[in-house]
């Protein structure tokens, strides 16, 4: 088998700016930094396919165990998060099987916004196969992991999310405030330099969209956290 | 023009042997083979009586539900002659053949072919043809009955019944004993009698009614309608093998020839249809099935073998296949849609049919029921407020849902709320720290509450919930995770104890 070097090398002049790619094109990992992150995980992966701006049909894989541990996704959770749930196909799956085949099915398809699976774990010839689903169709794949993932990918990148204290809530200091992740980047095809740095994000209600922020401002005690950059691509910007 | 077969009660062998019964006044034979019969012994004798009569006799339980399940079977397979068949009493089938007989070359001609291949299989049957099921019943059960007198045609059928023993009429055996004692052993004689008169001799009305309508329904003067095992198909192609095909991948081209022939059928009458079932019909009289289903009606061939595609490995050839049906069922109107190149010229909305594709192609390989919508529901309880559905080609609209206020919700939701232990600073404030799967969670912020009444209006409102009110609080703990609390009740409400503390949703 030949592999393509498009997908495995890093392209120069075309470096995508943060994230690097998460829900816009090929395939990228999102895992737990410790049990009880699947919260973070979901809601950065919904956040990043978002801002991709993407329109079409969502495609969340889901395995029966991650599941129970962890919920299901809500409706109005999801509307309060700036998606529709009604353009969301959810699949269940009972096991890591089928949740695979369902994954490379939804990714050959064309015209989806993206395709979001929770799996357990996975091998490298199922991350490879997935990748060559994903090549064909231009589909963007996000996989959420547990924090138990570790190991060899095809995938463009992987990270490790975990929640973060919010900054205080603009009108009531004693309710939690914004939507808070670290977001570390462990691995990287296409910024293997930048593998290892630290982001500090945080969502915004008023006008949906991620913003990074200062590690600074990780502290509670910490003043409310500027606004940086503008534009349509500053909504994500490496300041970390 | 209903078939009637009556399946074997005589078993091929020269050893006398019966099938035997427990009853009231000890073992009594229910069934009896050719040389039991040469012997004597009947149907209906004490196991005793027929021991003497015959010293050799060879004996077994009956085990009727056994019995009733290989007749339905045989039923089914029944069906490669005609969609409608019935199981008609214990040991029956009627097979509604109007119309189909040209197609096996006449009358005669079917009922030779019925009989030799059911006797190639083992199978000794009698078989009665008549205009209507009951005279068909009662000509294959007369049990002299020879070649002549399996068949009667319209202008035959009151002369024809005749001569038959009253037993064909399908009648109790209460009744039976009192027309034998009235002199009445053959149908042709109620023919002529007074209805009134005879409704007198009855000890009720609804015995003598009884009498009076099985005669008239089978001389065609009541409708009786046959309740087929399964519902005629809306559509249905078949093909007939000229030899058993005996390889899965004879299964898989025979599939590839019936999909365009359905297909066209179904465009032909402008529809398509969702749920399709191939069945093949074995040479050892079984038939195996498979259904797959779509999201919505199709009747493109190409989309219809994607969804066979996994699922023919469950079909095992056996001895053999003679006949594949291919039926469509659940059809409706297909909406075609035009599509631009690019999914990106589509503008807003996910493209419905692509979408109605994939889910096809994952059901196919996943099974049925796993592909699902989220669809909103007018209910202010959280796990009330939106279902988990099977979609069906529909997406929700979730733009008219009523939101449910200013208050966040989570985004991810247990299907059932999780029970807490929690140590509140105030009986009816946010909790100061709560243990949640065995591990102490410390709040540093809450927000709420957020009081969410339960549904008095609604029957069998129980479990968490059902009738106290709730106070969600959004909570957040010293990692910086986020939850969704609620207390269930308050102090002093009258409704219960002190009030619980459930985990009910995880925020981003």
């Amino acid at each position: 088998m030949s592999l393509k070097p498009d997908i495995l090398a890093p392209v120069a002049g075309r470096e995508p700016p943060f994230p690097y790619g998460l829900g816009a094109a090929g395939v990228h990992e999102l895992a737990e930094a410790g049990f009880g992150d699947f919260p973070a995980l979901t809601g950065l992966a919904l956040a990043a396919v978002r801002d991709t701006g993407r329109t079409g049909g969502l495609v969340w894989i889901r395995q029966a165990a991650l599941a129970r541990e962890h919920g299901r996704l809500s409706g109005r959770g999801l509307a309060g998060f700036g998606i529709d749930p009604g353009r969301m196909l959810l699949i269940e799956a009972k096991g890591r099987m089928e949740a695979l085949q369902a994954a490379e099915e939804a990714c050959r398809a064309s015209g989806l916004a993206a395709v979001i699976a929770e799996l357990d774990d996975m091998d490298f010839t199922a991350s490879r196969r997935l990748g060559l689903a994903c090549e064909t169709s231009r589909t963007p794949l996000v996989l959420v992991f547990p924090h138990t993932r570790s190991g060899a990918t095809t995938a463009q990148g992987r990270w490790r999310v975990s929640a973060r204290p919010s900054a205080p809530h603009e009108h009531d200091a004693r309710a939690p405030g914004r939507p808070a992740w670290r977001a570390i980047l462990e691995k990287s095809r296409l910024q293997p330099g930048k593998a290892g740095r630290i982001f500090d994000l945080e969502y915004e209600d008023a006008t949906p969209c991620l913003r990074l922020v200062s590690r600074l401002a990780a502290r509670p005690a910490a003043p409310q956290p500027r606004r940086i950059g503008a534009g349509l691509a500053g909504v994500w910007r490496d300041t970390g | 023009m209903p078939v009637s077969g009556a399946t074997p009660d005589d078993q091929a062998g020269d050893t006398p042997f019966v099938l035997t019964e427990a009853g009231r006044n000890g073992l009594r034979v229910v069934a009896a083979n050719d040389a039991a019969r040469s012997a004597g012994v009947e149907p209906g004798l004490r196991f005793g009586d027929a021991r003497t009569r015959a010293p050799e006799l060879a004996a077994e339980p009956v085990d009727r539900a056994a019995d009733a399940r290989a007749l339905e079977k045989l039923a089914l397979w029944m069906e490669c002659w005609s969609p409608a068949v019935a199981v008609a009493g214990g040991d029956s089938i009627l097979i509604d053949m109007t119309g189909g007989a040209h197609l096996f070359g006449g009358e005669d001609a079917m009922l030779d072919h019925m009989e030799a291949r059911l006797k190639r299989a083992g199978l000794p049957v009698r078989l009665g043809l008549a205009p209507t099921p009951g005279a068909a019943w009662a000509l294959a059960h007369e049990v002299s009955g020879g070649r002549a007198g399996r068949r009667v045609d319209e202008a035959g059928l009151k002369p024809g019944l005749a001569g038959l023993p009253m037993a064909g009429l399908r009648l109790s055996d209460a009744s039976l004993t009192l027309l034998r004692r009235f002199g009445l052993t053959r149908i042709g004689q109620l023919y002529g009698i007074d209805r009134k008169a005879l409704a007198r001799r009855f000890h009720s009305v609804s015995a003598a009614d009884a009498v009076l309508t099985r005669l008239d329904q089978a001389l065609g003067l009541r409708p009786e309608p046959l309740d087929p095992l399964r519902a005629p198909p809306d559509h249905a192609v078949r093909l007939p093998c000229p030899e058993p095909l005996l390889h899965p991948d004879g299964i898989r081209a025979g599939l590839a020839r019936l999909a365009p022939a359905l297909c066209e059928r179904l465009e032909a009458h402008g529809e398509g249809a969702r749920r399709f079932r191939l069945a093949i019909f074995r040479s050892d009289q079984s038939v195996a099935a498979v259904t797959a289903g779509a999201a919505r009606p199709i009747h493109d061939p190409a989309h219809l073998l994607t969804l066979f595609r996994d699922r023919l490995d469950g079909l095992d050839p056996g001895f053999g296949v003679e006949l594949m049906e291919l039926e469509a069922a659940r059809t409706g109107p297909v909406t075609p849609q035009a599509r631009p190149l690019d999914a990106v010229l589509a503008g807003d909305g996910p493209d419905t049919a692509g979408l109605a594709v994939l889910a096809d192609r994952i059901t196919a390989r996943l099974g049925d029921r796993v592909v699902k919508i989220l669809q909103p529901v007018e209910s202010h309880l959280p796990e009330r407020g939106e279902a988990l559905a099977v979609y069906d080609g529909e997406l929700p609209d979730w733009q008219s849902a009523t939101p449910p206020g200013p208050a966040p919700r989570p985004l991810r939701l247990f299907e059932r709320p999780e029970s807490l232990e929690v140590i509140a600073e105030i009986p009816d404030g946010p909790p100061m720290r709560f243990v949640w799967r065995r591990i102490v969670h410390r709040v540093l912020r809450a927000d709420g509450p957020e009081r969410i009444a339960p549904e008095w209006w609604r029957a069998g409102a129980s479990g968490p919930g059902g009738r106290r009110a709730r106070d969600y609080y959004r909570v957040e703990d010293e990692e910086g995770r986020r939850y969704w609390i609620f207390r269930e009740g308050l102090y002093g409400d009258g409704r219960g104890g002190p009030p619980a503390w459930f985990i009910h949703g995880l925020f981003a």
